[in-house]
């Protein structure tokens, strides 16, 4: 046996199936740790906000954005460990990913997903349409910048979703329907960890398609700027003479309004300079800031769509996350809903207190309200209008950490049901 | 030492069956239990090729599943390696092919070994040595940059087999690596087999086909509409008893040839040779010796012990009567 091992020096481990379990090796404490650390992770950034006490704000953020909980003075303290404790499991989730098998599941998922046929016809329409946003953008005689802006970012976002859809869905179930799952089954990998290596590689294809689409968006938005201001321009301030027909006749829509303005006097023009044209002229902060909430957003999507295809089929879970996501987007519709229905019975019965309403009434708010914890509030991610209107955007720490929470929470219960499965 | 330890292992799938009655329009949901494997107790030593036998549908797959962690018992619990179920330090030193193995056909041959190879924790030199090994071994490594979608049947049971020994493992446990192979493909799977053993590895196979199992067994376990029916050694189970002794002769006169089908138990006739088949020692020799005499010629003689074929249809019908 001896002679065996050593003409083969490949072979580190000893002959013996169990003469490496001596009962003093205790090597899987490690194989507990990571999971029950990410675990705790997980819980931890879900609470995290509640520990404020308030979960109608967390609801909806959006609605209350104007008045910013004070947390009670001697919550300052509480507040700061348990941030911390947050930032070190979150820590600890990356370690994970290095160390852990994780990453290298989601590596060979983005691997899959790029070899995928799918996502190039994606990106495909993503950047013509943006191309087209030059064309679009003429049907109207102002406000320019806000057409090329809210059809960039909405590009980014419809088609970040469909990347989620079209090639999200099949990933988990292609693994289970082409049995593939029995051999990682069969590794040293958790059943979590394979899960969550689905995600992140589903999350990093997505993150690199919105790259893409983002720094096209920039590009095509700054060219926009500087041929429209240019076209404006040389309407606002040539002389009436045969030039200044030609930028006439070449830019109809555009022109005819700067024309117009140019002939009602120069402050009129001044200001007409400002609207027609791109007035921030370049890329601004703010949109990227939009990128980010995008980003978020898609996260959310992405962990829902893990979440349907670990227990169904490929083309019901494509509905199912597509409704989410339009669900999410109506959320603060459903709560606005409720405060309607609040507010027309306490007109009608003359009550004054909610207490006093109907149990039908209550039930119909209960529910409203019900419906918009459980959908994700994809409302309050959405800060697009804001940056097409230049108004300022406030991005509310509690709409960061909802993100982050939500995704969590979906994705414990995609473990919760993957774990105990049946592999057919 | 066991390696593989089960105790009352069951399994019962709930299928959800949604009948209809004709005769009096009724539409009835209702759950139909499958018992899959009933009570599975045994265990596979240290060093031995154990094959688990039975038809289709017997529950050796079943069986695998749930040694795997793809499935979970329903009743019973067992052990690997003297450790339960699910256990990622066992699972660092076991081997696992799927029946009907099929793998990623977006990657290349090296691709996909590298990436269960980092599912091992194996990375850099170490692997990359250890899968130019395995290509050679099973065969493939003219296919390694081929995408895995060109592959035939044949090529996707050898990267099955070579993905299950890239972590060296101390048991491989192989389920039906042998269908779908031609016989060619079927040898060489034998001898593979047989070298792991030589290695020091235990060998978990289930197979329906016996003749290949017979050869290379040390042990199995039969299985039949989920119940262990039996399980032992070779020998054990079959008898040495020689029960059967076929003779072939021919240039025999037709009188004598029919003296001699009147001694024989069984006899058939092809032109210029008569096969006799006798259950009796005995009778064989004078068979032989009258041959002879009568100036014909003995062609083959053969004494046949009971193939593990035999035994297993013996008890399959045993078992239905």
């Amino acid at each position: 046996m001896t002679d065996k091992t050593a003409s083969q020096p490949n072979m580190p481990h000893s002959l013996s199936a169990l003469a490496e379990f001596e009962p003093g090796s205790q090597s899987t404490w490690r194989d507990k740790i990571w999971p029950l650390l990410l675990w705790l992770g997980l819980i931890t950034l879900l609470f995290r906000p509640l520990l404020w006490n308030d979960i109608r704000e967390i609801a909806s953020p959006a609605l209350g954005a104007d008045k910013k909980p004070v947390p009670p003075p001697g919550q300052a303290g509480w507040n700061l460990a348990v941030d911390l404790v947050c930032y070190l499991l979150c820590c600890f989730t990356l370690v994970q990913l290095i160390v852990g098998r994780i990453g290298f599941i989601a590596l060979n998922t983005f691997r899959e997903a790029v070899r995928n046929r799918i996502l190039y016809f994606i990106l495909f329409f993503a950047l013509i349409l943006m191309l087209a946003s030059g064309i679009v953008k003429e049907l109207s005689i102002v406000a320019h910048e806000r057409i090329v802006t809210n059809l960039g970012l909405s590009c980014i976002s419809f088609f970040g979703l469909m990347t989620a859809v079209f090639v999200g869905i099949s990933l988990v179930y292609n693994e289970l329907d082409k049995k593939t799952i029995y051999t990682i089954v069969s590794k040293p990998v958790h059943r979590f960890q394979f899960l969550l290596g689905k995600f992140f590689g589903l999350l990093l294809t997505i993150y690199v398609i919105v790259g893409i689409m983002t720094v096209f968006f920039f590009a095509v938005f700054n060219y926009q700027a500087q041929t429209t201001d240019q076209a404006v321009e040389n309407v606002l301030y040539s002389p009436p003479d045969a030039q200044g027909v030609r930028h006439l006749v070449e830019r109809p829509g555009l022109a005819k309004t700067a024309f117009l303005a140019k002939a009602m006097g120069k402050s009129v023009a001044q200001s007409a300079g400002n609207v027609l044209g791109f007035p921030s002229g370049a890329v601004s902060q703010n949109m990227l800031i939009a990128v980010a909430m995008i980003c978020l957003e898609l996260m959310i999507i992405t962990a829902v769509a893990v979440l349907f295809s670990s227990f169904s089929t490929p083309s019901l879970s494509a509905m199912f996350t597509v409704m989410v996501f339009a669900a999410g987007r109506l959320n603060e519709d459903i709560l606005r809903f409720a405060n309607r229905v609040i507010a027309d019975a306490l007109k009608e019965r003359g009550a004054a207190t909610f207490a006093a309403l109907s149990l039908g009434v209550k039930i119909k708010v209960w529910f409203a309200q019900l419906c918009a914890l459980i959908v994700p509030n994809l409302d309050s991610l959405n800060v697009t209008s804001s940056v097409v209107y230049s108004d300022t955007i406030s991005v509310w720490r509690y709409s960061v950490l909802y993100a982050f929470c939500y995704t969590a929470m979906v994705l414990m219960l995609a473990i919760l049901i993957f774990r105990k499965r049946n592999f057919k | 030492m066991k390696v593989v330890e089960t105790f009352g292992l069951s399994k019962t799938y709930v299928q959800d069956v949604i009948g209809v009655e004709y005769g009096r329009l009724k539409i009835r949901l209702r759950n139909r239990h499958i018992e899959a494997l009933k009570d599975l107790t045994m265990s596979v030593e240290e060093g031995e090729i154990f094959g688990l036998l039975g038809p289709n549908g017997a529950g050796k797959t079943t069986t695998i599943k749930i040694l795997m962690g793809i499935h979970f018992a329903t009743k019973g619990r067992a052990q690997l390696m003297g450790r339960p179920l699910g256990d990622l330090e066992v699972k660092k030193r076991i081997g696992f092919l799927p029946e009907n193995p099929y793998f990623y056909d977006y990657l290349k041959g090296w691709e996909f070994l590298n990436y269960y190879g980092q599912l091992y924790g194996m990375s850099g030199r170490r692997l990359r040595k250890r899968i130019e090994e395995l290509l050679e071994m099973v065969g493939l490594s003219h296919a390694a940059n081929l995408p895995l979608k060109g592959y035939s049947k044949g090529m996707n049971q050898r990267i099955g087999l070579a993905q299950s020994l890239l972590n060296d493992p101390r048991l491989v446990m192989l389920d039906e690596p042998q269908s779908g192979l031609d016989p060619l493909g079927r040898k060489e799977v034998r001898d593979i087999i047989l070298k792991l053993k030589e290695e020091g590895r235990t060998v978990l196979f289930s197979s329906h086909i016996l003749s290949d199992a017979e050869m290379i067994c040390d042990r199995v376990g039969i299985l039949f509409k989920g119940q262990l029916i039996n399980i032992g050694s070779m020998t054990e189970l079959l008898s040495a008893k020689k029960y059967q002794f076929e003779l072939v002769v021919s240039g025999l006169k037709p009188e004598k040839e029919e003296a001699l089908k009147a001694g024989a138990a069984k006899s058939l006739e092809s032109d210029h040779q008569l096969m006799l088949v006798y259950t009796d020692e005995e009778k064989a020799q004078k068979g032989i010796q009258e041959t002879i005499g009568a100036g014909g010629t003995v062609l083959s003689f053969t004494p046949r012990t009971e193939t593990l074929e035999e035994y297993f249809i013996r008890h399959v019908r045993g078992e239905a009567a």
